[in-house]
């Protein structure tokens, strides 16, 4: 309980610290607050759904892109669901290399992408956003998602989309349709998801292939691990691993592997919905 | 109520069920028969999760075959299946209040089958029994009008045997059932009718 509240009180240190702070801080910090949101947004998918994503830089990715190719096509990314979701047919088991061979696709789709002239691997430009306000937006975003995915989880609605996670089966014995509390859930995910990728191209101005890589698309699950699969948590581990990237790649060149290996043996012992189903 | 007609079902080249025909006006329908006769399958064809391969299935004068269980359920079909479908990460209270939709009669389903002292406690977390009981209450929370409970002594000590057996004799007037077994001695106590089905055919009624 206590380390608990804690938590809660470093993250809220950590949302408000930045803005009494330098340019450069700001911009780090904004960065790993987008991708807090991002972490849940796929949070949500694994925990409530019970399908661990592994290609979750798919919607973050594309709605980058689309806002950076017209600020007007941002209204589309929650269609980015339907990129998403359809890749749910091979499975729970296999859903996460799906959605991972998905995303290495289109990171390498993207290097081909060209719009007017501009694109390829060098990217697009993207509208750039004052950083303070930004900041302040990225900051009421990130709060309006916990609150909004806390509501959800704790509804009646949400009771059904975790029952269809346990068991599909047992779902439709009590006459639950799994289908739409799916793709209710994907959409959810897929939407923050898109948001914060539309939050990552403003804050930076640019959009490259870069954002379908594997540092993206592995992202969420690792902050998630390090989080232990809690939402506070979670936010703290986004933060972990932006920090210690950044600040430790001078010295050891491509830190985040060495952190995506640490979270992939701690997965093993942590536990996940996506893999908690039981019979007797 | 229900009307079964000349069901069949094959499974690849093996004949599970061969022209299996019944009816049920009201009351608890009792069918026995050895392991593997086709009393499971013959349950999930009436509830919807499994297909007939031929035959029609008439419930209250509308025919349910071919449709999905979650319309079946709506219709006043519930089962209650042999190897427990529950919700595994949801609290014993979750599993029963997502049937029954209203907290009163989830908290009076749960005291008839003695599943109070694990209300919330996951249903990961209860004993093979208990989740045998919190089975028939998500059925029974669904208010049906025909309960469908596949093997519902199966796995149960004594005890809760009496429990279930109290429970059905209460229920079993305002709800029909058909209770499957393999042993008759309990199923001859609460039926009112008794099908003997062995290697997918009807053999013997009364």
């Amino acid at each position: 309980m206590l380390v608990s509240i804690a938590i809660r009180i470093l993250v809220l240190v950590l949302l408000i610290l930045p803005v009494f702070l330098d340019c450069y801080t700001k911009l780090l910090a904004a960065s790993a607050l987008t991708l807090a949101i991002f972490t849940v947004s796929w949070l949500y998918l694994e925990k409530d759904l019970g399908w661990a994503s592994l290609g979750h830089s798919i919607p973050f990715g594309v709605s980058a892109y689309l806002f950076a190719i017209n600020p007007l096509l941002l209204f589309f990314s929650p269609l980015t669901t339907f990129l998403l979701f359809p890749l749910s047919i091979f499975g729970k088991h296999t859903f996460p290399f799906a959605s991972f061979v998905f995303s290495v696709f289109l990171w390498y789709l993207a290097h081909h992408i060209v719009f007017e002239g501009k694109g390829g691997e060098e990217g697009f430009r993207a509208p750039s956003i004052n950083l303070d306000l930004i900041y302040l937006i990225s900051v009421t975003i990130l709060i309006l998602s916990c609150l909004l995915i806390w509501k959800i989880s704790n509804s009646y609605f949400g009771l059904k989309v975790k029952a269809v996670r346990d068991d599909e089966i047992a779902a439709k014995a009590i006459g639950i349709n799994s289908l739409p509390f799916k793709v209710f859930g994907f959409a959810i995910s897929c939407s923050l998801a898109s948001i914060a990728g539309i939050l990552h191209a403003a804050i930076f101005g640019h959009v490259s292939p870069g954002v379908f890589s594997p540092y993206f698309s592995l992202f969420p699950f690792v902050a998630a691990t390090i989080g232990q699969g809690k939402i506070w948590s979670s936010i703290l581990g986004s933060y972990t691993v932006v920090f210690l990237s950044w600040f430790l790649s001078p010295y050891v060149p491509e830190f985040h592997y060495a952190i995506y290996a640490v979270a992939l043996i701690l997965a093993s012992y942590t536990q996940s919905y996506a893999r908690s189903d039981r019979s007797v | 109520m229900l009307e079964v007609i000349e069901v069949s079902k094959m499974f690849g080249r093996n004949v599970v069920l061969k022209n299996v025909t019944f009816s049920l006006k009201n009351g608890i329908l009792g069918i026995y028969g050895a392991n593997g006769s086709g009393k499971t399958t013959l349950l999930k064809i009436i509830s919807g999760f499994e297909k007939p391969s031929c035959g029609r299935v008439f419930f209250n004068g509308r025919e349910i075959t071919n449709k999905a269980p979650q319309e079946i359920v709506k219709l006043g079909v519930a089962m209650a299946f042999q190897i427990p479908r529950v919700f595994w990460n949801l609290t014993v209270h979750e599993n029963v209040l997502l049937a029954a939709r209203e907290t009163d009669y989830t908290a009076e389903i749960c005291k008839e089958l003695n599943l109070e002292d694990v209300l919330f406690k996951k249903a990961k977390e209860i004993s093979q029994g208990k989740v045998k009981l919190l089975q028939l209450a998500m059925c029974f929370a669904l208010k049906p009008k025909l309960a469908l409970l596949d093997e519902p002594f199966a796995s149960l000590d004594a005890e809760n045997v009496e429990v279930v057996l109290e429970f059905l004799k209460k229920r079993g007037s305002e709800i029909s059932m058909i209770i499957t077994a393999h042993r008759t001695k309990i199923l001859k106590t609460i039926a009112s009718q008794m099908l003997e089905i062995r290697g997918g055919k009807i053999v013997g009624s009364s």
